[in-house]
């Protein structure tokens, strides 16, 4: 599924509490929902709504899991492989915003923005390929 | 029978006050490592459409992202997917977040605007989710120092720290360009 074209006005009334990255919680605060999604959720409180959702998610989760089948590996490299996972999400949500500005999505001064997103969507693949070298495949698997 | 109607977008309704509360200052510890590593299986459609089918006890484990396919995983961190690894859990989650995602883009346009471009607002939610990877990475370079560690998972832990320092430059540089372009602007 693509991305529609951009339709949002830049600007909102004073009054409404638009989406607002979180305040530097820890990052187990926000363990659950990710903020490339909740941005979208421009009514007043929802971005903080889904975000105790995910507390209270995340919470549970680790309650229970103890019970739950354990990883083909220690729980370091299993963290780390879920890291790489987000790593590379995150490569692919910093390309889309340089192919925004390569298809004239973007406002004129916000392309140089647009153009440096490529280089930070490299430099976040270096770093997920530099943990996924480290690691190796996963205890069973036969690499690729 | 209810009647229906053609659309059926949300009315704006307040949402309940003890809802707007703070997350808890003090969050709850990471689970318990597990005791023993089960026998090696291999990974499968718990993950996403990578990888070969596994036997369906096959706990599930960290799909392999394909960064051109990022929209098939944009809601849940699979850094909390890791933990759901009954066959089956974090693939369902997986799917009801293509729907939700799916629902979201068919649906934000009558929501409010942003206060500024997408391509910043983009950027800082961007950045937001980099700080949290910074965060959770800070802590797996932490597990050296906070658990037992075999030595291999030892130096693992303490290579997490180095990246989670790299991912702090990356997230760093994002946040002095907005503020670069912010302070051009208030001029």
């Amino acid at each position: 599924m693509r991305r529609p074209p951009r339709s949002k006005p830049p600007a909102l009334p004073s009054e409404l509490e638009p989406y607002q990255p979180p305040a530097p919680f820890s990052w187990e605060e926000r363990a659950v929902f990710r903020e490339t999604l909740l941005f979208y959720f421009t009514q007043p409180g929802a971005g903080a709504v889904l975000r105790q959702v995910g507390t209270l998610l995340y919470d549970m989760t680790l309650g229970a899991c103890g019970d739950w089948p354990e990883w083909p590996e220690s729980q370091t490299r299993a963290e780390l492989r879920a890291a790489v996972a987000d790593l590379f999400q995150m490569q692919g949500f910093l390309s889309s915003i340089w192919k925004d500005g390569e298809l004239s999505a973007a406002p004129a001064e916000d392309l140089p923005l647009c153009k440096r997103a490529l280089d930070w969507s490299r430099v976040v693949a270096r770093v997920a390929r530099e943990i996924d070298g480290a690691l190796g495949p996963i205890p069973g698997e036969v690499a690729p | 029978m209810p009647e229906l109607t053609a659309h059926s977008i949300p009315a704006s309704h307040p949402l309940p006050p003890s809802l707007y509360a703070a997350p808890p200052a003090d969050p709850p510890a990471p689970p318990v490592p597990p005791a023993a590593p089960p026998p090696p299986e291999p990974s499968g459609p718990e993950n996403g459409s990578q990888g070969a089918a596994p036997p369906p006890s096959s706990p599930a484990v960290p799909p392999e992202i394909d960064s051109r396919t990022w929209e098939d995983f944009a809601v849940f961190r699979e850094t909390f997917l890791m933990y759901l690894t009954p066959p089956g859990y974090a693939a369902a989650l997986r799917t009801f977040g293509e729907m939700l995602h799916g629902m979201i883009l068919e649906a934000f346009n009558p929501w409010p605007g942003w206060p500024e471009s997408s391509t910043r607002t983009e950027l800082r939610a961007a950045l937001a989710d980099l700080r949290h990877l910074e965060g959770f990475l800070g802590a797996v370079g932490r597990e050296h120092v906070v658990s037992s560690l075999t030595r291999p998972d030892g130096r693992l832990s303490r290579f997490a720290a180095r990246q989670a320092a790299e991912v702090a430059k990356i997230a760093q540089r994002i946040e002095a360009e907005l503020a670069k372009l912010a302070a051009g602007e208030g001029e």
